[in-house]
């Protein structure tokens, strides 16, 4: 059974997988950030900002030495799961990290008790 | 002789009160919304039938008529509106769509508590493509610092030219200091686009309709005026026309929602919105003086419950910010909440989730009506319920004049709501009216309680055509001290028109000094009482024009003062209207600290600022007689003289059928005592009375019900 | 140095222990009553609200930057009217003190007819701006309640005007700070008291008096109802009412925790300014939620800095105030009961814990990243919950305050943050609909934005322009609301000051939820030396009625000068333009799912331009009829669909390559180690 996390990302709860909301492509197990199992791409801030005026050292757009937006896809479809504004070099955020034991309960799925929740 | 005429024009019904002699006189008749004038005018007959005379003599005799109406509001609500342009000055042409923010504009301090994350914006009245700047600017003293560009003004013009105009708002910054870059853009339009689509749009000028700084208000002010003109203009023709046609002479009085009523043509849209239930309320203001003084009103008509708040002591409540449906408005407008729950309110599932019973707001209207009514109606609504349940007699609706059809009603609830919940027609039906007592009872309790008063300190009038019925099972939610109806419940809102006093108000926005910052008085007593004279200039010659000359006119004059300093005025009642020396100037300075204190605080008074006047507010009005309630002789307590039969009733409390008695309100005599359960039924509405509660009926023939305990 | 330990007032949130005695009076207390009366007490809160809002006058007051809260005798907080979120928490803190440190000193005590103000960050305020009132309610003889007033009034005697000095390096370049002081006797203010603290405001010293006053009759009038409630209901039915309040409120709130998954949920922001100069700083959350409980652990944020944009701890939970009391919890009691199942966690020494003689005049500046924080980390905890409808993007949360000093038309000197910009930024975009164009001020949801004839009443400046930016809200399948745009010249007097502390004009400290894009970044503008009114007056050139295409275009001649956002104090004279933006909401969702019909839509309101229809949302169209043509905008976001596959890495070779990248040295001075945000400096203020 799959229980939707987001607005684009389901997890499967059987087969403890992250999957796409609009494709259903499996990403990456549950357990793990769900990004590992993305495609991912850095842009420079004025692909989606317009500067609006040049040469000077302030505009509309982000500068991107203090920051690039890192999108994360799904591999099938290319629907944006999330993206996220980093300074260059910045570890990617593990945003979402589920008691998976509780969350299968909560949905009715029998859970044995030796699996480990969250540490 | 002279009689009085009063309509009250509501959702579903119209409603008429004649005042002839000393009797008084009602009649109901469905609102026709398309032929606004044929539902008035059968009212209107109606009285005159009853009074055994001729409708043009009737109206000969009538010296005035006086008129509430929402129908122009319709059109509001469901965004029906003409197709209307703002030009407004560029750079701030979003003062509208930005409002003072919030998507609940104006917002106030009990709505504001309930913000949520769940708000949206209102669907503006002029979509914001249809809204152009115009290059000008006047600035704060009034000076033009920018002088209108009259070349990129005519361009836009001939733009607008091309398309569908039914009406242009002209609002531009201060221009009520200094009106001429407004008047100019009128007269180009006028003079130069006469041969185009622009002429016979009409020019709606904001220094004209609402000279009040602020320029959000002031537009939303002339852009509701503007929405709703037309509308109602028609409404005022259709019907002045008709009635000098039929041999009235005199004055068409619209009931305005600051408690006063005045000339037709001296109205506007915005001061005669909820003008009917603001009525209601003064009516109930008045007849405090003679049952209570805690007040809780509510009117039950066919489309809205309307409910008011009278508490001992207070002045009337005004609307701290009053709004029209979403937007602040820059009147003075007496408090009365709504919620759309009346007889002809439909009732629907809500199939999303899960079956669950709704309840409006959405009304039958007159026509179809209820199902039960015969004309087509499907949709089952609270009146089909009550006549399911047996509380409305299908043979004496409306007094007799209307048949209702129980069959129709059975098969509406059964198709809507019984079949798809899989239970009984008549467990429906109690469904349906527990709901909406519960939704009226709860409403009633929150207004009550929102306004820091415990509702149990209360009584309670009902009124409207379904008030008394319905009245005893919502009051069970917050248990007022005891309920009022009264014989006229059905037309309330018409009769209370009549303690209105004819009034006309006019404002003058300009800083003057009352008191310097090193605490000297004015002396330019000249400047003071120049301004009120040429205010009460204009209302004397208004006056003769709408009304004829030798009218004894009074005046009352408010001051909107601050302290230096300040940003916020207190507008005050001035003790002086004129001004002929320092104790007068110190006069006003003393109401306007007093009045500061008890509003606010002692603690905030700050004379080292000084004192302005901000604006000029003076009040004209014409002495007004009310209607006296007729008194009659006390009788026995037995009622039996009115028992006209028994039916099976399904009341709702025991759950089953009751074989209840009957009686006809018009056998009843001042001091009979009927003890429920029972049913009373009048001319145009029925009085239901529940096991447990008792129906006296006093001197005055209004119904007294209380709990027995 | 002072007399209060950072950890203690956090812990002082907590609702005390109810004795057995308040306990037994919660037993009277049916049903009906608690209904009735709970919402009495709210609406006293409001009618006092109106008092100290009708007297007050800076433009934060008016705007709604205010808090009347109503606490027991032992200082928890049971109902409020507001304003601002913050002003609950801020209001129990320096009440605490109070009946803590000097009810039952002999040399102070606290007395009927007392008040009592505060505005020390130290003590619980969230800078020194936010000034309150404090009134203790007696009823015969027995303290019964508090009321407190707090409104937000700029000047306080700082190095700079308007109260947050952008280059303050210490608390001792920011004027006035008061710990709790009794300031009133017998319903008296003590003059002596007053005349010191005006001398302090004198910069604007009418504005400080006249809200001074606003906030006493305040707390008189809360004083006065309560009084009356109490004859009428008695004092035990009070005390009951008070606690029943409080355990309510935080049984509701375990009760929804409950409905939430258990888990750990991270979210990091960014920004660009310590006040004092541009730096990039780290403000990072991981969000526990476990049973009822949620725990707020903001290890990992930027270490503490010499500059003004600091926080203490109490003040970043009032900010999660903002948040939590307007969302996950807008419809539980707004007390601290709701407030008790959240832990609050913060290592010492970082920008949201710093040494007590910190800067934190721009606390809210600051405290804007934990309002961006706790929407990521709440939507993703709400999502699969009963509360889905709630999750939304956060409001771009910039605060473009700007404030201008100088006298009036009439002769007073005047020092006000100006209420428009501050008050438009857009509403985030949200699950199931756009954001709200000019929502209102992230810290304040009842906050207004005024009129330009009020402001042109008040101050002597001419508003050029006043309406919504386009482009200014993060995209999205569901945008953030559009902010606004605003530019001001000095008319009536030859010059004025002005400074504007802010930031995001280096990136945006926001971010976008679940696809959505953060909004954009807000440069500093002045166009200097314009002859704009005899322009103006000769009607000779073609001045465009919008900034961006004054901005692109140049037809009016100046020097067009681009600083970052936040500027210290500078003159403006007449003929100068000051230019600010209020921010966008961020966005939510996709964009390439947006519906095409809804960007024409906001194409043909001017809310979007062009550019970003074709390039962010992937729409074809005509551009003189801007007519959608449907085929071809799907093809195009077919087309970019594949972009994105082709162009971007599998996870692990992304980060190969990206983990090498690092920003430049000059702009991690205030970061702290890189990437993990440890002290690795000493500071010095001085």
């Amino acid at each position: 059974m799959k229980v939707r996390i987001t607005e684009s990302l389901d997890i499967d709860l059987v087969k403890e997988l992250w999957c796409c909301n609009r494709c259903g492509y499996e990403l990456i197990s549950a357990r793990m950030n769900y990004k590992e199992g993305c495609l991912v791409r850095a842009r420079d801030p004025s692909d989606i900002f317009q500067p609006l005026v040049k040469n000077q050292p302030y505009t509309f757009a982000p500068d991107p030495n203090w920051c690039r937006i890192v999108e994360f896809y799904c591999p099938q479809c290319g629907v944006m799961f999330e993206n996220e504004c980093l300074p260059p070099g910045h570890p990617i955020t593990h945003d979402i990290e589920l008691d998976l034991e509780k969350l299968k309960i909560k949905h009715g799925i029998h859970v044995e008790r030796s699996k480990g929740g969250i540490t | 002789m002279k009689s009085r005429i009063h309509v009250d024009v509501g959702g579903t019904f119209t409603d008429c009160l004649v005042v002839f002699s000393n009797s008084l006189i009602n009649a109901k008749h469905p609102t026709l919304p398309y032929s606004p004038i044929e539902s008035f005018m059968a009212t209107v007959t109606n009285c005159a039938d009853e009074l055994g005379m001729k409708v043009e003599d009737l109206l000969r005799m009538t010296s005035e008529v006086r008129y509430a109406s929402t129908l122009a509001f319709n059109q509001l609500f469901e965004r029906k509106g003409p197709n209307l342009v703002l030009l407004t000055t560029a750079g701030a042409e979003d003062a509208i769509y930005i409002g003072n923010v919030h998507w609940l504009d104006s917002l106030n301090n009990r709505r504001g508590r309930e913000i949520s994350p769940f708000a949206k914006r209102p669907v503006p009245l002029i979509p914001r493509n249809r809204c152009l700047g115009i290059r000008e600017r006047v600035d704060s003293r009034g000076v033009v610092i920018r002088p209108l560009d009259e070349e990129h003004l005519r361009d836009q013009l001939i733009q607008l030219s091309m398309q569908d105009v039914d009406g242009i708002v002209v609002s531009l910054l201060w221009s009520f200091l200094n009106p001429t870059h407004e008047q100019k853009i009128q007269e180009i339009i006028i003079n130069e686009f006469s041969d185009t689509n622009l002429s016979t749009a009409p020019v709606y000028l904001s220094s004209e309709v609402a000279p009040i700084r602020g320029e959000y208000q002031r537009t939303m002010t002339t852009v509701l005026n503007a929405y709703l003109k037309f509308t109602m203009q028609d409404e005022m023709m259709s019907i002045t026309d008709h009635l000098r046609q039929r041999g009235y002479k005199g004055p068409l009085l619209m009931v305005q929602n600051n408690g006063k009523v005045t000339d037709v043509w001296r109205t506007t849209p915005v001061s005669i919105y909820n003008g009917g239930p603001v009525s209601g309320l003064m009516g109930g203001f008045h007849l405090a003086k003679q049952y209570s003084s805690n007040i809780i009103t509510t009117d039950m008509g066919g489309t809205t419950f309307d409910i008011g708040i009278i508490a001992d002591g207070s002045p009337l409540p005004h609307e701290l910010q009053p709004v029209i449906e979403h937007w602040s408005v820059g009147i003075n407008m007496l408090e009365v909440s709504s919620i759309g729950a009346g007889g002809g309110t439909i009732v629907k599932l809500n199939h999303a989730q899960g079956n669950l019973l709704e309840i409006g707001p959405a009304s039958a209207g007159a026509v179809p009506g209820p199902a039960a009514y015969d004309l087509g109606g499907t949709e089952p609504t609270i009146t089909d319920a009550d006549v399911v349940l047996g509380y409305l007699n299908p043979e004496f609706f409306a007094g007799g004049k209307r048949c209702l059809n129980r069959e129709r009603a059975l098969r509406a609830i059964n198709n809507r709501i019984a079949r798809p919940l899989g239970i009984e027609v008549v467990e429906a039906a109690a469904r349906i009216r527990r709901a909406i007592d519960e939704l009226m009872g709860h409403t009633i309790l929150h207004e009550t309680i929102m306004r820091g008063h415990d509702p149990r300190e209360f009584t309670l009038f009902a009124y409207g055509g379904a008030g008394p019925t319905h009245c005893c099972d919502y009051a069970r939610i917050f248990e007022p001290s005891r309920i009022i109806t009264f014989p006229f419940s059905p037309t309330f809102c018409a009769l209370s028109s009549s303690y209105l006093r004819y009034g006309q108000t006019y404002m003058y926005s300009k800083p003057f000094v009352l008191m310097s910052q090193l605490g000297v008085f004015t002396e330019d007593y000249s400047g003071f009482n120049k301004i009120v004279s040429n205010l009460e200039s204009q209302a004397l010659e208004d006056i003769e024009v709408s009304l004829g000359e030798g009218r004894t006119t009074t005046f009352a004059l408010e001051l909107d003062l601050k302290f230096g300093g300040q940003v916020h005025v207190k507008r005050v009642l001035s003790p002086r209207i004129y001004l002929k020396s320092c104790a007068d100037a110190r006069a006003i300075y003393d109401a306007f600290v007093n009045a500061y204190s008890y509003s606010f605080s002692p603690f905030s008074l700050y004379p080292e600022g000084g004192v302005i006047i901000e604006t000029f507010i003076l009040h004209a009005m014409l002495p007004q007689e009310p209607v006296v309630l007729p008194t009659y002789h006390k009788y026995s307590t037995s009622a039996s003289r009115a028992l006209k039969e028994r039916r099976d009733v399904f009341w709702i409390n025991e759950a089953r059928w009751i074989s209840t008695p009957v009686y006809s309100f018009d056998l009843l005599q001042a001091g009979n005592i009927i003890e429920g359960p029972a049913i009373i039924e009048g001319s145009y509405t029925t009085y239901v009375l529940p096991s447990g509660y008792r129906f006296t009926l006093d001197v005055h023939l209004a119904g007294v019900i209380e709990r027995i305990h | 140095m002072s007399h209060v330990d950072q950890q203690e007032l956090l812990n002082w949130l907590k609702p005390e222990k109810p004795s057995e005695y308040e306990l037994d009076c919660t037993k009277k207390i049916g049903a009906v009553d608690y209904v009735i009366y709970g919402e009495k007490l709210k609406l006293i809160l409001t009618e006092a609200m109106n008092v100290l809002i009708n007297c007050g006058v800076s433009d934060t007051t008016m705007s709604g930057d205010v808090g009347v809260v109503l606490c027991t005798a032992e200082g928890d907080a049971v109902s409020c009217n507001l304003g601002s979120f913050m002003h609950l928490v801020s209001s129990v803190l320096p009440i605490k003190h109070i009946i803590r440190r000097l009810k039952n000193d002999p040399s102070v005590g606290v007395r009927e007819g007392d008040f009592f103000f505060c505005n020390d960050p130290l003590y619980g305020s969230v800078h020194n701006s936010d000034q309150i009132i404090m009134m203790p309610i007696f009823h015969d003889g027995n303290l019964l309640a508090w009321a407190a007033a707090t409104a937000h009034t700029s000047e306080t005697g700082a190095t700079e005007p308007g109260g947050m000095p952008v280059r303050a390096r210490s608390r001792h370049d920011e004027g006035m700070h008061f710990s709790p002081i009794r300031i009133g006797e017998r319903y008296k203010f003590r003059s002596d008291l007053l005349n010191m603290m005006e001398n302090f405001a004198l910069r604007s010293p009418r504005t400080f008096i006249i809200d001074l006053r606003a906030r006493v009759s305040c707390c008189d009038r809360v004083r006065l109802r309560i009084n009356e409630l109490g004859h009428k209901k008695g004092p035990d039915f009070l005390i009951g009412l008070f606690r029943l309040i409080l355990m309510n409120a935080e049984s509701s709130a375990r009760e929804r925790i409950r409905g939430w998954n258990d888990g750990i949920y991270r979210a990091v922001v960014f920004t660009d300014s310590i006040g004092l100069k541009e730096g990039l700083q780290r403000v990072a959350l991981t969000l526990t939620k476990s049973e009822d409980s949620l725990s707020f652990d903001f290890t990992g944020t930027s270490p503490e800095h010499e500059g003004s944009y600091h926080a203490f701890p109490h003040t970043a939970v009032a900010h999660a105030a903002i948040y939590l009391l307007g969302w996950p919890f807008h419809d539980l009691p707004h007390c601290t009961g709701t407030l008790a199942p959240c832990e609050f966690i913060f290592p010492p020494g970082t920008v949201l814990s710093p040494r007590e003689e910190a800067a934190s005049s721009n606390s809210v500046m600051i405290g804007s990243a934990i309002m961006s924080l706790l929407p990521q980390c709440f939507s993703r905890l709400m999502f699969d919950s009963p509360q889905q409808e709630l999750v939304s993007a956060p409001m771009g949360n910039t605060g473009s305050g700007c404030v201008i000093s100088g006298l009036t038309q009439w002769g007073l000197p005047v020092t006000d943050m100006l209420a428009y910009p501050l008050n438009t930024e857009g509403g985030g975009g949200r699950v199931n609909c756009d954001g709200v164009d000019a929502m209102g001020f992230p810290w304040c949801p009842a906050g207004k934005a005024p009129n330009v004839e009020d402001e042109e009443n008040n101050y002597p400046f001419i508003c050029l322009f006043q309406k919504y930016a386009r482009d200014s809200c993060g995209h999205g399948l569901y945008r953030g609301g559009l902010g606004a745009q605003f530019a001001i010249m000095p008319l009536l007097v030859d010059h004025l000051t002005q400074m504007s502390h802010a930031m995001n004009s280096r990136r945006h400290t926001a971010q976008g939820l679940f696809g959505g894009y953060p909004p954009r970044v807000i440069p500093g503008i002045i166009i200097r030396n314009t002859n704009l009114l005899e322009h103006w007056a000769s009607c000779d050139i073609d001045i465009t009625d919008d900034i961006h295409d004054l901005i692109i275009r140049r037809t009016l001649a100046g020097e067009y000068c681009f600083t970052a956002h936040f500027r210290p104090t500078e003159l403006l004279h007449k003929g100068d333009i000051f230019i600010e933006f209020s921010s966008g909401g961020a966005g939510y969702g996709d964009v390439i799912e947006r519906d095409p019909e809804g960007v024409i839509a906001d194409l043909c309101n001017g809310q979007i331009s062009s550019w970003v229809a074709e390039h962010v949302y992937g729409i074809v169209f005509d551009p003189d009829t801007l007519v959608l043509d449907l085929n071809k905008s799907k093809s195009r976001r077919e087309a970019m669909r594949a972009e994105r596959c082709l162009k971007s890495l599998p996870y692990r070779q992304f980060l190969e390559s990206w983990l090498k990248l690092k920003p430049p040295d000059e702009i991690l001075k205030y970061y702290g180690t890189w990437p993990d945000a440890q002290p690795n400096r000493n500071i010095f203020r001085f």
